[in-house]
């Protein structure tokens, strides 16, 4: 860690330690807390889910940090480049797919095609993309371009696989943009003929707006926290979108991205472990990509996740429940599930019972001290990720609002999704309108 | 009112407003997703499977579909 970060965490610390202690002295010096059954409820809940954020954070942040020692301490790799297939799935793309594929075209890889499925667009994504069809740049890269009616990103995908001819297939969004390095960063990992998948980092490219700067920390935080930890374990539980390389043979052994979920990346991510195959964790394979500027959009974007992952749960439900599938696997379904519904609702309860305590029955001093505790956790774990990717300073700050208003209100969709989905209600895609600043 | 009480029921409030405010966002977007026509994207009409059937056989036997449909 840097200097500056590392006084900032260590200050961060010192202020939470300082803060539990105070508040527990209050707590102790208080008057007798009221035999009120709810009052000792609402007590016992905020006081467990702060330990549950506290072991929470620092288990994800051993483990995150053990996989940072252990990308540090990696050997050099000997070169090693195969073919990799890049597919890029298109639907109404038409304001930002030539920027992608431009920057497609100048990665820093020797080896590699482009494959453009145009998903039956309205717009004129396809006629766009279709100007680069054939040998392009200066590496001479070979690019491809179908065209399908409407069938959803799943089989846009599979078209684009269907035709890959390098051993390694790396499947991203239409609006996405990698780095140069991207694939190289990627590909290293596939030496070990035991890794199935590599996850890539997504990074928020507009960020002028609180909203959007709110999601750049949230993926910085998802990413460092979740993903790295799991990384450690080779166990990642979701290949995000923009950025994940497979081995085509995975692919087809596990029946490429099945179109009966919302999260069809999420469901693959599963297949794959299932079947018996290692995920890792890449931070420097990064696509930047577009995030919702509006809270509609948002809103959609979240219904979406949630209910895509709790069809891809369902879906492997029996890997849940039995350990035929392997004790990892049953934990890292059981990990999605409380990410995904258990921590959530706890989220928006302990809001609710922190609101109550403090307002009507007067503990507004323990509830407020009790919030405070929560904003610290959360300014540390962004201060670490923040440090940890190298990204600036300035969105850490940001975490305040994050617990304020951002996790809460994403929080109480997930939860109306989740029950959506208990329920069985119909739903459709919800195409994301593009601001084309990518 | 000392700085505390205000601080705590600012908090309060916001959370308190962040909540309704959710609710009031995500009724608005279910109302539009009601209000929308069915399969509008991202999902093919009967009509559009159709086509694409007799469009690309063997592709659409291949990957197309899933298991229970591949017949």
């Amino acid at each position: 860690m840097g200097g500056r970060g590392g006084a900032i965490f260590l200050l961060l610390l010192g202020a939470f330690i300082w803060l539990s202690s105070w508040s527990f002295l209050q707590l102790l010096r208080a008057p007798a807390i009221p035999n009120h059954p709810f009052v000792i409820f609402s007590s016992v809940v905020l006081v467990a889910f702060l330990l549950i954020l506290i072991l929470r954070y620092f288990v994800l942040m051993w483990f995150s940090y053990l996989d940072h020692l252990e990308e540090l301490l990696e050997d050099e790799a000997p070169p090693f480049t195969p073919m990799v297939s890049i597919i890029v799935p298109a639907f109404n793309e038409g304001k930002v797919i030539e920027r992608s594929l431009q920057s497609l075209l100048t990665l820093d890889y020797p080896n590699y095609e482009i494959i453009v499925v145009d998903d039956g667009s309205w717009d004129d994504t396809y006629a766009r993309a279709h100007a680069f069809e054939g040998i392009q740049g200066q590496q001479h890269v070979r690019v491809r371009v179908a065209r399908q009616l409407n069938a959803g990103k799943a089989r846009a995908l599979n078209r684009g696989i269907s035709w890959a001819e390098g051993a390694l297939v790396l499947c991203m969004d239409g609006d996405s943009k990698l780095t140069s390095d991207c694939l190289r960063q990627a590909v290293r990992h596939f030496a070990d003929p035991t890794i199935g998948a590599v996850a890539g980092n997504v990074k928020v490219v507009n960020r002028q707006r609180l909203l959007t700067k709110l999601q750049a920390l949230e993926y910085i935080e998802g990413l460092n926290l979740v993903r790295k930890a799991q990384g450690f374990f080779r166990i990642v539980n979701i290949i995000p979108g923009p950025v994940g390389m497979f081995r085509k043979e995975v692919l087809e052994q596990v029946g490429y991205y099945a179109p009966d979920t919302y999260a069809e990346d999420c469901d693959l991510t599963l297949h794959i472990l299932i079947h018996g195959w290692k995920i890792k964790y890449e931070p420097r394979a990064i696509a930047y990509t577009e995030a919702p500027e509006n809270i509609p959009d948002l809103i959609r974007q979240r219904y979406r996740w949630t209910r895509g992952i709790l069809q891809s749960i369902r879906k492997h439900k029996q890997a849940l429940i039995s350990t035929q599938y392997g004790m990892t696997n049953s934990l890292v379904l059981w990990y999605m599930l409380f990410e995904a519904l258990v921590w959530p609702a706890l989220n928006v309860l302990t809001n609710l019972l922190f609101v109550a305590l403090g307002v009507l029955y007067g503990f507004s001093y323990f509830a407020v001290f009790w919030w405070f505790q929560l904003t610290l956790l959360d300014l540390g774990a962004a201060l670490y990720c923040v440090i940890l990717e190298r990204e600036s300073l300035r969105l850490v700050p940001y975490s305040i609002f994050y617990r304020l208003f951002f996790i809460l209100a994403v929080d109480v969709v997930k939860l109306l999704g989740a029950l959506d989905e208990l329920l069985g209600l119909r739903m459709t895609w919800g195409k994301l309108e593009r601001s084309g600043r990518l | 009112m000392d700085l505390f009480t205000v601080l705590s029921f600012t908090i309060f409030a916001a959370t308190l407003v962040t909540i309704v405010l959710a609710l009031v966002s995500y009724s608005a977007f279910k109302l539009r997703e009601w209000r929308r026509p069915r399969l509008i994207d991202g999902l093919q009409t009967p009509n559009q499977l159709r086509q694409q059937r007799e469009l690309e056989p063997q592709f659409f036997k291949k990957f197309v579909l899933p298991p229970e449909e591949n017949v």
